[in-house]
């Protein structure tokens, strides 16, 4: 398909622009969110960084505990939320402010207006994640996980949330299209979602905390749910703009992005009970939450089938493309990681999963290989476009690719493997009822698999440093306007070009 | 590059466009304008149908979670807990007979295991024995008492004499008092053969000796609660 003919739909819709126009007003659009735009990757990435070095401290005082362990603000427990909370908060969430709010701006043709206001909830927002961080390390950290930002931040972190997604939502408002497309579908729900989860949790947990096992319940639905209800619709709407828009070619069904979209929306949100199985729950919601991850199969396999049936094809293109290597590294991982996580729902399965690096595996498959390299596929597209230049390095931009997608297929598969023998060993009962390894021979038989994550944690710090560098190099390179512009890609392209 | 521009997009009535349109033509702007060109269209969606198969595996799936529901949802019983138990053998079992002697013994390894050891022989001249020790199998009140509130100053078991001092105990409920003190006063482990304790006469000494503050000393103890008595 020729870049400029119209889809059918184009052509039947009464108000379908011509691409010159459409063209100038994204033009105007990628305008009005270059300050935001770039201000939120740039405290991504930043995040990003500082993420990373508390994952590594973490990952290595498992296998040397005294490593940094006499200062007070480097114990365990502290490094290991202040890690969490930086790439949930910090990280993950600018990164999907940025990409979230482009794409939506985007296809609403909509500039955003009064950017002042943006940048005002996305400097408070970050201000607030600041801190939270200093907070957990100081030691006022909330024995809430996943809502360990002290009190005294919380507020001006719902504030500034405030301030910020009501863009996605006046974008949406005044958009100049008829037809609503899927991306769309997925961020204005996710940014309505988090902060119905946001405030519930933190009036449940903190402010008026509930009594007994609800505590629990509503702590697991909260931690689920911002994987399930904020990170991964955003992750799912920059793919579904991103796979076709790269590769010229229309989306295969939009009857499966309305169903991947709409069980979604009622599945996720019961999934976190499974965290709780084997706990004083009542059974049934137990149940309830088990057959609501099972259920999950169907969106995630919906969407995996719209996905690969628009790339198939045009494989050697999508490996050319940034954008297009990461997101797709995502959405393959998206699928393997729903299912993996359906299984873990099950009892039979959860009965030797729980309590071990299995689950730990799992939320890093999840928030990194889908989450993570989908915002990066986002960001090679996105950030050319806001700042008018081209990727520096291609060199840099295949190493980021390796070292990540390397670094975490390894980590997701030592702790996964490790976490299952671990569960088994944990299980086991000899004849007399006792249990057959004692705690003290399940750490010994753990140490040689922690040095293992922690060099995949390395081989990421790599990347990151990589995409770091990239980042930099292009903000403090002359804008292309004087130079002619080529898009950067990874292999030597064959024909048309694409970024 | 400019004619190529306005062949492909010819201006037409609307103002708007044709601004737009003449903008295109400068040079600056269409290198600005470079990485716009060169995207490929908007998203747009093709109509595909449902595939079979996805169909079937929902159907299967909606199946499988209505047995699964109707099997362990136990008509939303808050209070039902075991998705392995039906829903009213919990009712038929009645209260849980403890076992005085397992719940000793842990209540033994989590307060007292440090000083008087696994085996209970305490440390020679330093904490005083409980294998075998006069005092274990003697009054059994007067053990409670000591449990309950301490013991401080110079103390003479089995001959010996010993000067330390060993803090209450008394936040322990009745019931793991009971326990521990039955595990000491008869496990084979110690080689220690006497009655056990109940948790009333844990109640009674905890009434009796309300008014007492202090670790006792063992002259108190000879006059309240004789060995012997």
């Amino acid at each position: 398909m020729s870049s400029q003919s119209p889809t059918l739909l184009d052509s039947l819709s009464p108000t379908a622009e011509r691409q010159e126009a459409l063209r100038a007003r994204l033009s105007e659009v990628d305008r009005s969110m270059r300050t935001p735009g770039t201000f939120f990757v740039v405290a991504a990435v930043l995040w990003l960084m500082v993420g990373t070095l508390f994952a590594l401290l973490t990952a290595i005082k498992f296998t040397n505990p005294s490593f940094l362990g006499h200062t007070e603000i480097f114990t365990f427990g502290r490094v290991r939320s202040a890690h969490l909370n930086s790439v949930i908060y910090g990280w993950a969430t600018n990164a999907g402010f940025a990409v979230g709010l482009w794409i939506m701006a985007r296809l609403c043709r909509t500039r955003v207006r009064h950017t002042r206001i943006l940048m005002a909830g996305a400097v408070f927002w970050n201000l607030g994640v600041i801190g939270g961080i200093i907070g957990i390390l100081k030691g006022d950290m909330v024995a809430v996980e996943w809502l360990e930002m002290p009190g005294y931040v919380t507020p001006l972190l719902a504030i500034s949330f405030a301030l910020i997604g009501v863009w996605a939502i006046i974008a949406f408002r005044w958009r100049q299209t008829d037809h609503v497309y899927v991306s769309q579908w997925y961020i204005l729900a996710a940014f309505f979602w988090l902060p119905w989860l946001y405030t519930t949790a933190q009036i449940l947990l903190v402010f008026e905390p509930a009594k007994g096992v609800v505590q629990s319940l509503t702590n697991w639905w909260f931690a689920h749910n911002v994987l399930g209800l904020w990170l991964t619709p955003l992750g799912l709407g920059t793919a579904y703009y991103l796979i076709p828009k790269v590769l010229g070619r229309p989306i295969y069904s939009y009857y499966l992005s309305v169903y991947g979209f709409w069980t979604l929306a009622l599945f996720y949100n019961w999934a976190g009970v499974h965290h709780l199985i084997g706990g004083p729950v009542p059974a049934w919601v137990i149940s309830a939450g088990t057959v609501a991850s099972v259920m999950m199969v169907i969106p995630v396999v919906v969407v995996a089938v719209n996905h690969h049936m628009t790339v198939v094809g045009l494989h050697r293109q999508g490996w050319r493309s940034p954008t297009i290597r990461f997101i797709v590294f995502g959405a393959i991982n998206y699928t393997i990681v729903s299912l993996i996580g359906s299984a873990m729902a099950l009892r039979d399965v959860n009965l030797s999963t729980h309590f071990t690096d299995f689950t730990v595996g799992h939320a890093h498959h999840g928030l990194y290989a889908f989450y993570t390299m989908i915002m990066f596929g986002g960001m090679y597209y996105m950030l050319p476009r806001l700042l008018n230049r081209e990727w520096p390095s291609a060199f840099l931009i295949k190493t980021h690719f390796w070292m990540t997608a390397l670094g975490i297929l390894l980590m997701v598969n030592v702790l996964q493997i490790c976490g299952w023998i671990v569960g088994e060993m944990m299980n086991q009962v000899t004849q007399d009822g006792t249990v057959a390894y004692t705690f003290q021979q399940i750490v010994e038989f753990r140490v040689p698999w922690h040095w293992l994550r922690s060099v995949s944690g390395f081989m990421i710090t790599i990347g990151h440093f990589a995409f770091f560098i990239n980042v930099v190099w292009m903000l403090f390179r002359p804008s292309k306007a004087d130079q002619p512009s080529q898009p950067t890609l990874l292999t030597r392209p064959t024909a048309e070009a694409n970024a | 590059m400019s004619d190529d521009i306005r062949k492909q997009y010819p201006p037409d009535g609307n103002p708007r466009e044709t601004f737009e349109g003449n903008r295109f033509e400068d040079a600056r702007m269409q290198r600005v304008h470079d990485q716009l060109m060169r995207e490929r269209p908007e998203p747009s969606e093709n109509f595909a149908p449902l595939p079979l198969a996805l169909t079937v595996l929902v159907m299967f799936l909606c199946v499988w979670a209505g047995l699964y529901l109707a099997k362990y949802t136990f008509e939303f019983d808050p209070f039902h807990y075991n998705e392995d138990r039906a829903a009213n053998a919990v009712a038929d079992e009645g209260p849980k007979e403890v076992d005085m002697m397992a719940l000793g013994k842990r209540t033994f390894s989590q307060n007292c295991v440090a000083c008087h050891q696994q085996d209970g022989q305490g440390q020679p001249g330093v904490y005083p024995p409980l294998a075998g020790s006069e005092w274990v199998q003697g009054n059994p009140k007067r053990l409670i008492a000591i449990v309950l509130h301490g013991l401080a100053g110079e103390v003479h078991v089995n001959g010996e004499t010993y000067n330390n001092a060993m803090t209450p105990f008394g936040r322990l409920r009745d019931q793991q008092i009971a326990a521990v003190l039955t595990y000491v006063r008869s496990t084979p482990d110690f080689g220690n053969e006497s009655d056990p304790v109940t948790e009333d006469m844990v109640a009674e000494v905890r009434d009796e000796t309300s008014d007492q503050s202090e670790q006792w000393s063992q002259d108190q103890l000879d006059e309240l609660y004789p060995i012997d008595g």
